[in-house]
C-alpha cells in the first residue's frame, strides 16, 4: 500500500510559516546556533491554552495545526512523533526549581510539560484525539522511527490519516553541553525545528508526494554501499534520481566519493536548517514541496544540472556518524 | 489591605503567565475559577505553591484552600490572617 504526504507544517530557522516564505539567512546572528522563526502563536492556538505552554509546546501544537489545516482535516487517527531531547527547556526549569527549593514548593506546570511526550499529549488534547499516541526518542533516528511506525499503521490499515513529526528545541545550556561533549565538530551548526506531516493511505491529486521507502542504520557502515543497496531494492539506479538531499554535519560523502556525479545535489542542507536529532523533518519538507511545486527555491544552491522534472528524490541524513537514514519520496 | 490585594494580583499575573493582563483588569471580588478569570485545577496548585513560597502558608485542608481561593479578596484576607513571612 502506498503512503502519501497530505499536509505539512514546519517551524524552522529558515521558514516563515505565517507568510509561507523561505529565508536563507538564519535569524540568529548573535548566537552560535539556529533558532526558529516563530509565528504569532495566538493566530493558531487558543490564547487561554497558550499562556501555560513552553516554546516547544507552542511550536508543536502550532505546526500540527498548520499541517492539519493544510490537509483539510479536523482530526487524525493517530499521533506519532519523534524527539531527541524532548521538552528540554521545561526539564531544566523543573530541575532548577528542585535544586533551588530543596525539592519543595514545586509548581506543576514545568513538571507536566517536561516529559518527552508532552507535545504528543498537548496535540491530542487540542484535537480531542483519543487514538494511538506514541513518542519515539531514539537519538538521531527519532523522527525516522516515528515515520516508520506511521507507515506501518497506514500499511496495516489501522489508520487512514496519521500525524507524524519530529521536534527538538535548543537552549544555551543544551548548546554548551553539546559543545563540552565534543559534538560541535568541523563546521557543524546546531539548530532547532519542528516539522509535522499528515500521512494518508488514500490517493488524491492534492497529496504532496508518495513515501516509497525508508531505511535506517545504527552501525558504522559503508554509507555509499548502503545507498546503492537501498536503491537496488527499490529497482532504481542512482541516475534515476532527480535530486539528492544530502544531510551531514561535516562530511560530503557523495561529492568526495563521486557517487552520483550526474544527479542534482542539495549538499549540506543542515547548514541551513541546523543540526538536531530530528533535522530530517526539514529535508522531508523540502523534498515534498519540490515534488509538489516542481520548483526549487532560488535560495537553495543545487550542485549539478538542474532538471525540469522532479519525480524521485532521495533524502540522506547522517547524525554524528552514529546513525544514518535514507528516505525515498516520489511524485504521486 | 488594598496594597496587599494589588500585590496578590501582580503575583497571580506572574505565576499564571497571564500575559497582557494588568491588575486593574482583575475584578477583586469575581470568582477565580470557572467564571471570572477562568482558572483551572493546575492554576489552583500554582496558587497554593505561591502562598507557600511567598508567605510561608501551607494549606493542608482542601476545604480551607477552596474557600481561600474563591476570589482575589478572599485570597488576600487568607494571606493577611495566616502569613508567616
Amino acid at each position: 500500500m502506498s503512503v502519501f504526504i497530505k499536509g505539512m507544517g514546519l517551524i524552522a530557522p529558515n521558514w516563515d510559516c505565517e507568510n509561507k516564505k523561505f529565508h536563507i539567512d538564519p535569524n540568529s546572528n548573535l548566537i552560535p546556533y539556529l533558532t526558529c522563526m516563530e509565528p504569532d502563536y495566538k493566530k493558531f492556538i487558543n490564547p487561554v491554552a497558550i499562556r501555560r505552554m513552553s516554546k516547544i509546546l507552542k511550536m508543536g501544537t502550532t505546526s500540527a495545526k498548520i499541517a492539519l489545516n493544510d490537509a483539510g482535516l479536523d482530526n487524525v487517527d493517530a499521533i506519532v512523533l519523534g524527539t531527541g531531547f524532548g521538552c528540554f527547556s521545561d526539564t531544566t526549569v523543573f530541575l532548577d526549581a528542585m535544586l533551588d527549593n530543596a525539592e519543595k514548593q514545586l509548581t506543576p506546570t514545568a513538571f507536566i510539560q517536561s516529559t518527552h511526550n508532552s507535545v504528543n499529549s498537548q496535540i491530542a488534547l487540542m484535537l480531542k484525539c483519543n487514538g494511538y499516541n506514541y513518542t519515539y526518542s531514539h537519538g538521531g533516528l527519532s523522527f525516522e522511527n516515528a515515520l516508520t511506525d506511521a507507515i506501518m499503521l497506514l500499511n496495516d490499515k489501522d489508520a487512514e490519516n496519521v500525524l507524524v513529526g519530529g521536534f527538538d528545541e535548543i537552549t544555551d545550556l543544551m548548546y554548551t553541553s553539546m559543545k563540552s561533549a565534543g559534538w560541535c565538530v568541523g563546521d557543524t551548526i546546531f539548530g532547532e525545528s519542528c516539522g509535522m506531516f499528515v500521512l494518508t493511505n488514500v490517493e488524491s491529486d492534492f497529496n504532496y508526494c508518495k513515501i516509497d521507502d525508508i531505511r535506517t542504520s545504527t552501525t558504522e557502515v559503508d554509507f555509499g554501499r548502503n545507498i546503492f543497496r537501498f536503491l537496488e531494492d527499490n529497482n532504481l539506479h542512482i541516475n534515476d534520481l532527480d535530486l539528492i538531499l544530502e544531510g551531514s554535519t561535516d562530511t560530503r560523502w557523495l561529492t568526495e566519493q563521486k557517487l552520483a556525479p550526474d544527479v542534482p545535489l542539495f549538499e549540506m542542507w543542515k547548514h541551513i536548517t541546523g543540526e538536531s536529532m530530528t533535522a530530517t523533518v526539514n529535508a522531508l519538507n523540502f523534498a515534498a514541496s519540490i515534488i509538489k511545486t516542481q520548483q526549487i527555491p532560488d535560495e537553495l544552491v543545487i550542485k549539478g544540472r538542474i532538471k525540469s522534472n522532479y519525480e524521485k528524490v532521495l533524502i540522506l541524513n547522517n547524525f554524528r556518524n552514529l546513525t544514518q537514514s535514507l528516505i525515498l519520496v516520489s511524485k504521486c | 489591605m488594598d496594597e496587599l490585594i494589588l500585590k496578590v494580583k501582580n503575583e497571580i499575573i506572574t505565576a499564571l503567565k497571564l500575559e497582557g493582563m494588568t491588575p486593574d483588569e482583575i475584578d477583586t471580588d469575581a470568582p477565580l475559577f470557572n467564571e471570572g478569570l477562568g482558572l483551572d485545577s493546575i492554576d489552583a496548585l500554582e496558587l497554593i505553591v505561591l502562598m507557600d513560597k511567598n508567605y510561608g502558608i501551607v494549606v493542608e485542608d482542601p476545604k480551607v484552600g477552596k474557600q481561600a481561593l474563591e476570589s482575589v479578596r478572599t485570597m488576600a484576607e487568607f494571606i493577611k490572617n495566616n502569613r508567616k513571612s
